[in-house]
């Protein structure tokens, strides 16, 4: 069993009502199976790549294989600068 | 020099800053992002950007670390706001000194260009339709 923090932000954030989850995994998996499942139905766009990840602040492609201690964190585009 | 901050900046003191005592600075491009008023034909009340905290500052300071290599400029200020801004309020500021124009405007283009797509902020805007998270532009 390992131990995983999942952040969310913007949009995303405002749709689940949370910023954060924290989680036990048994398996090893990728950032998109993962989602899939914890969000469930929630996770509208999955598929679609409307979302980015981050593990440990850094931008990964969804097949990224989750390990022991990660933060995900998932998000929509960036908006900054003007 | 990149920050993140709440507060407001002002351009002159970053120049001067981002200038420094170097006497082989021969053009200083700044650009500065402001919050409209208007946003897809909507009065614009109010913005709110978030940041993911830990992210935003260092993909902001390679940013900056990119610009610093791809152009012949002396230095670069970035300074991004964050928090609940109203319109004619300042976003973002860029510093970029160097020996010729070229460079210093070619940076501040790419800066403000790059920081849009590889820095974590996010912006909602208030209009009297409610609150909308902004969707990047290309």
């Amino acid at each position: 069993m390992w131990a995983m923090k999942i952040l969310y932000f913007a949009s995303l954030r405002d749709r689940l009502g949370r910023s954060e989850d924290v989680v036990t995994l048994d398996t090893k998996t990728s950032i998109k199976v993962f989602l899939k499942k914890h969000l469930g139905q929630d996770f509208f766009g999955v598929a679609s790549g409307k979302y980015l990840f981050a593990v440990n602040e850094e931008v990964v492609p969804d097949e990224t294989e989750l390990s022991d201690g990660d933060t995900l964190a998932v998000f929509p585009p960036f908006s900054g600068g003007v | 020099v990149v920050r993140i901050q709440e507060g407001d900046f002002s351009m002159e003191e970053e120049t001067e800053k981002c200038v420094g005592s170097r006497l082989d600075v021969g053009g200083v491009a700044t650009f500065v992002g402001v919050v409209r008023n208007i946003s897809k034909g909507r009065d614009v009340e109010k913005i709110e950007l978030t940041h993911y905290e830990g992210m935003a500052i260092k993909e902001l300071a390679k940013v900056r670390q990119r610009a610093v290599d791809a152009f012949d400029i002396t230095e670069m200020t970035i300074v991004h706001r964050v928090g609940t801004l109203y319109p004619g309020d300042r976003i973002v500021g860029i510093v970029a000194t160097a020996r010729h124009r070229e460079a210093a405007f070619d940076a501040c283009r790419f800066a403000i260009d790059e920081l849009k797509k590889s820095v974590p902020i996010w912006k909602k805007e208030t209009t009297p339709d409610g609150e909308t998270w902004v969707e990047p532009t290309p």
